[in-house]
């Protein structure tokens, strides 16, 4: 049942989008695991304030 | 401690973004992911492991900017450079917008989690869960849509020129040779240390009583949330109209935010921080997105990586400029709004003459 793809139907997409949105779902979810800010500034600062911030007197 | 770390930090940031934008090129986001990855699950362990001494909480929290470097801040940006063409800031929104939305119930079930299990089995468990899950996921990053018999958008040719669009591709090189990667580049500095020095005025206004709002917290918790929803509208309108058109928007967005602060009204402080927020969240994609639009895929990472590495000296330099000037003006927040609108204008003017994406110059014909 599959035809030759002429050139002007080749742009549309046969499906496809899938495979590129499921990369922006895998990006997502690789974000959310490793770059959601809880890391990078909120867990330091948050152990931070309970080493004692005030007492170093860098607060 | 938390001295020398931000110290130490904010002096390998920079190169290492650099170092991370060549690398991502030169090879490819999918094996820099698998590297980086890793790496900052790794760093996670560490942190968890403070216990034992204080300083792996601060070595852990470098392992992770180090790994986020190189395996995901900008792999994932180039990988989606790669793979769309018209729905680029759309694709860099979406997951950037779910980033900023898990934010903040992330924060609030880690405290819970830190109450009821502990620090060292929270940080410890969240450590492997994000270890053992971005290791498989890592997998899942494709590098080109070419490898897989595609092209970007899903488009046949892939070119765009079928629908009237140019997709230009410039080496670094060419790049740096453009007048519109500078004209970018500047504007793109100009406008978010002039959002930055808007934040700085309103610290400073705040410190000093003269915001006409009691508690602010509540409006910093708006803010807060407006730049992570933003963030999606942000991708959709930066793919729907010219993209500096939509940067420019959201650039303005602050400067108005800050005149309408001045004003010294409770209307006026809370349209600052409705403003601020859209404008914060509004332009992130749309600035990532950007130099793919202009420059193509070839050194899309490499070029990011210089845009983002001088947005960070602009950022820094525009708080302290504002502070310094609102100082020498004895408080005055007078010249620290007209310095906001100076930036906010000399950044709008040059996303305005950029103009739309061109062919590098090697692509014209009989140019010498």
């Amino acid at each position: 049942m599959t035809s030759p793809t002429p050139a002007a139907s080749r742009r549309t997409d046969d499906g496809r989008a899938f495979y590129r949105w499921r990369l922006v779902a895998v990006v997502a979810l690789i974000g959310l695991l490793i770059d959601n800010g809880l890391w990078r500034s909120w867990v330091p600062m948050q152990v931070l304030l309970a080493h004692g911030l005030d007492r170093l007197g860098l607060w | 401690m938390w001295d020398i770390f931000t110290a130490i930090n904010g002096v390998l940031t920079l190169p290492l973004l650099l170092a991370a934008g060549w690398a991502v090129d030169r090879y490819d986001p999918r094996r820099m992911a698998q590297l980086g990855l890793p790496i900052a699950g790794l760093g996670l362990l560490l942190m968890a492991a403070d216990r034992w001494a204080e300083a792996l909480l601060f070595i852990g929290a470098m392992v992770v900017e180090l790994g986020t470097q190189f395996g995901y801040t900008l792999t994932s940006s180039a990988v989606l450079n790669n793979w769309f063409r018209r729905r680029k800031a759309t694709a860099m929104a979406i997951p950037l917008f779910a980033s900023g939305l898990w934010r903040l119930p992330l924060a609030r079930l880690h405290n819970w989690m830190m109450g009821a299990l502990g620090g060292t089995l929270t940080t410890t468990g969240l450590g492997l869960i994000a270890l053992f899950a971005v290791i498989p996921l890592s997998r899942q990053i494709h590098n080109r849509p070419e490898e897989y018999g595609q092209h970007p958008d899903g488009d046949g040719d892939g070119d765009g020129e079928s629908d009237g669009t140019l997709t230009p591709d410039y080496s670094w090189r060419e790049a740096v040779k453009s007048r519109q990667f500078w004209r970018l580049l500047l504007a793109g500095a100009c406008l978010l240390a002039a959002a930055d020095a808007a934040f700085q005025t309103l610290f400073a206004l705040q410190v000093a009583g003269r915001i006409a709002v009691g508690d602010a917290t509540p409006l910093f918790t708006v803010l807060l949330v407006l730049s992570a929803i933003s963030i999606l509208p942000g991708g959709l309108l930066g793919d729907r109209i010219p993209i500096r058109y939509a940067l420019i928007g959201f650039g303005l967005a602050p400067a108005v935010g800050v005149l309408a602060l001045y004003t010294n009204s409770a209307a006026g402080t809370v349209a600052f921080f409705i403003l601020a927020g859209i404008g914060n969240g509004g332009r992130v994609a749309p600035a990532l997105a950007v130099y793919g639009v202009y420059f193509g895929r070839r050194n899309y990472a490499t070029l990011l990586a210089i845009a983002l590495t001088v947005n960070g000296l602009a950022s820094a330099l525009g708080s302290t400029a504002i502070g310094v000037l609102m100082d020498a003006a004895g408080g005055g927040a007078i010249i620290a709004v007209a310095a906001i609108l100076a930036l906010t204008a000399i950044g709008a003017g040059l996303y305005w003459q950029v103009g739309p994406p061109e062919l590098a110059a090697r692509s014209h014909p009989q140019q010498h």
